[in-house]
């Protein structure tokens, strides 16, 4: 078994080591290194092919790396610290950090089949055990917490965009995640339907969450996140304080890119 | 219309009635869980389970199922397994209708978004749980059209029984025929027959997509209304 590369970190929320992930010829990581302290939120800029959605889905395992690891809240995913070390974690223990990391999709992904509660409910009763009766209450909370209350029998799709991400968000907030993963939850929105879910995203970043957000709002990123990594190819060519990178970027690509979005967003 | 012909061998083509619907009812009965777990396994994409089950259904799928057929009449006797026709009819419509039909249900599993698949996933929920609790709800809307399409085909397809010597309504008829030379009045009531049957599934169609679409509509559409100010 291999042993995990040294931490530069230790205390960090989530901590990601010389990340690297193929797909077939294609390198969609590049050895990425970040590390997201607790209660705070990285905004994650790039070109589209760039890696970020990869770079989510490799934090929670949904698309395991090939190298490197990933910390979330000191324990290595993928990984079981046994009495002899490490050994590989099975399908399930993999499931149960799985459920510690919240997710939110472009495209919501709600079930449509389910009303907004069962789809709020639905795994903190298989997953965590709750009782309906908790996972109810616990429901109700949260979607009164994303201005959603009385929703609750409503089926997804008698829902505008913007209620179906926050109920998606409500969804992820019922397993009572450590970190939030977000990727861009509002490229699909109606311009006019992005600030609900925004303000949203705030309020969960103010009650102190830990977040990394793929976005291509400026204006967000610039407000509410502490630190702002610009991806290229598989890497993290930029990371600063947003209006750092955002006004004096070091890399001329960065610069460019980042002036087509602002200008997309002012 | 020759009305005494048709009475002596009103019975005969009436045993043959019998015949098809049983033929039909097992092997529907047959082909539908194994078709389903078929499926099942070939979108897990576990190599050493999903392949072989890849090859059985290239195979019956591509083979004329009259061959089939044969095969467990006629074949399987030299291997020390002697099948009644009637045995044998329903182990070659099965086997073949198994292989069809995965490839009607696979086809709807398959339609399902993937990320359904991606977001069940990330809630921790394991992967019997995602396809039971959120993929096959889904699919079945998608599934049904596909299957009794399938299901009508493979009541037809029973009549390839009649040429194992089963006496089924194809046979029956068609011995009327040859006894009597009146092929017009046997062939037609065998038609009428047939046409009852698969009229039944094609029924079944129409109430369960009905049905299913009536689940899926929301219930008012004030709600909707209310959603897009
Ligand atoms: N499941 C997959 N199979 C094959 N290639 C993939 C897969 N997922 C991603 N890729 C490839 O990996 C690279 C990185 O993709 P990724 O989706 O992470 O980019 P992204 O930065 O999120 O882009 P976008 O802004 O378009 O969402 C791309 O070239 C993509 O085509
Ligand atoms: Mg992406």
């Amino acid at each position: 078994m291999k042993m995990p590369a040294p931490r530069t970190s230790p205390q960090a929320m989530v901590e990601v080591v010389n990340l690297h992930k193929t797909y077939g010829p294609l390198t969609a990581l590049d050895g990425v290194d970040l590390a997201v302290e607790a209660g705070q939120v990285i905004a994650i800029v790039g070109a589209s092919g760039s890696g970020k959605s990869t770079l989510l889905r490799c934090i929670n395992f949904l698309d395991p790396p090939d190298s490197g690891d990933v910390w979330v809240d000191g324990h290595r995913m993928g990984f079981i610290e046994g009495g002899s070390g490490m050994r590989r974690a099975s399908d399930r223990e993999i499931r149960r950090h799985r459920a510690d990391i919240g997710m939110v999709f472009q495209h919501f992904n709600l079930f449509p089949h389910f009303t907004v509660l069962q789809n709020i409910i639905e795994a903190p009763m298989a997953v965590r055990g709750f009782s309906r009766a908790d996972a109810v209450a616990t429901a109700r909370e949260l979607l009164a917490s994303v201005g959603l209350a009385g929703k609750e029998e409503a089926f997804p799709t008698e829902l505008s965009g913007g209620q179906q991400q926050r109920v998606a968000i409500a969804r992820a907030l019922a397993m009572k995640p450590r970190v939030m993963l977000f990727d861009e939850p509002t490229s699909a929105l109606d311009p006019e339907l992005v600030d609900e879910v925004l303000r949203t995203m705030r309020n969960l970043a103010e009650k102190g969450m830990t977040m990394l957000v793929v976005t291509h709002e400026m204006s967000f990123a610039e407000d509410v996140a502490d630190t702002l990594v610009y991806f290229d190819k598989g890497k993290i060519v930029e990371a600063g304080k947003p209006s750092d990178v955002l006004r004096n970027p070091s890399q001329p690509r960065t610069q460019a890119f980042l002036q087509r979005l602002l200008r997309r967003t002012l | 219309m020759n009305f005494a012909l048709l009475a002596e061998y009103g019975p005969a083509l009436g045993q043959g009635l019998l015949n098809t619907i049983f033929l039909s009812v097992v092997t529907l009965a047959i082909a539908t869980p194994i078709g389903a777990a078929i499926a099942l396994i070939r979108e897990t994409r576990i190599p050493w389970i999903a392949i072989p089950a890849a090859i059985y259904v290239n195979i019956f799928r591509l083979l004329p199922a009259l061959l089939v057929l044969f095969f467990s009449f006629y074949a399987l006797p030299q291997f020390g397994l002697r099948l009644s026709p009637m045995t044998a009819a329903v182990l070659g419509l099965s086997i073949v209708g198994a292989a069809y039909m995965s490839e009607d249900i696979r086809g709807g599993l398959a339609a399902v978004d993937q990320g359904q698949y991606r977001a069940a996933k990330a809630l921790g929920l394991s992967y019997p749980h995602i396809i039971r609790r959120i993929i096959i709800p889904q699919a079945i809307p998608l599934i049904i059209p596909p299957y009794v399409t399938r299901a009508i085909i493979m009541v037809k397809a029973t009549s390839l029984a009649s040429l194992v010597a089963v006496g089924d309504l194809t046979g029956e008829a068609v011995r009327a025929t040859s006894i009597t030379y009146e092929p017009f009045m046997f062939l037609i009531m065998a038609g009428a027959l047939y046409l009852l049957l698969s009229g039944a599934l094609a029924l079944f169609q129409m109430w369960a997509e009905e049905r299913v679409a009536r689940a899926r509509r929301p219930r008012t559409s004030l709600t909707v209304k209310a959603a897009q100010v």
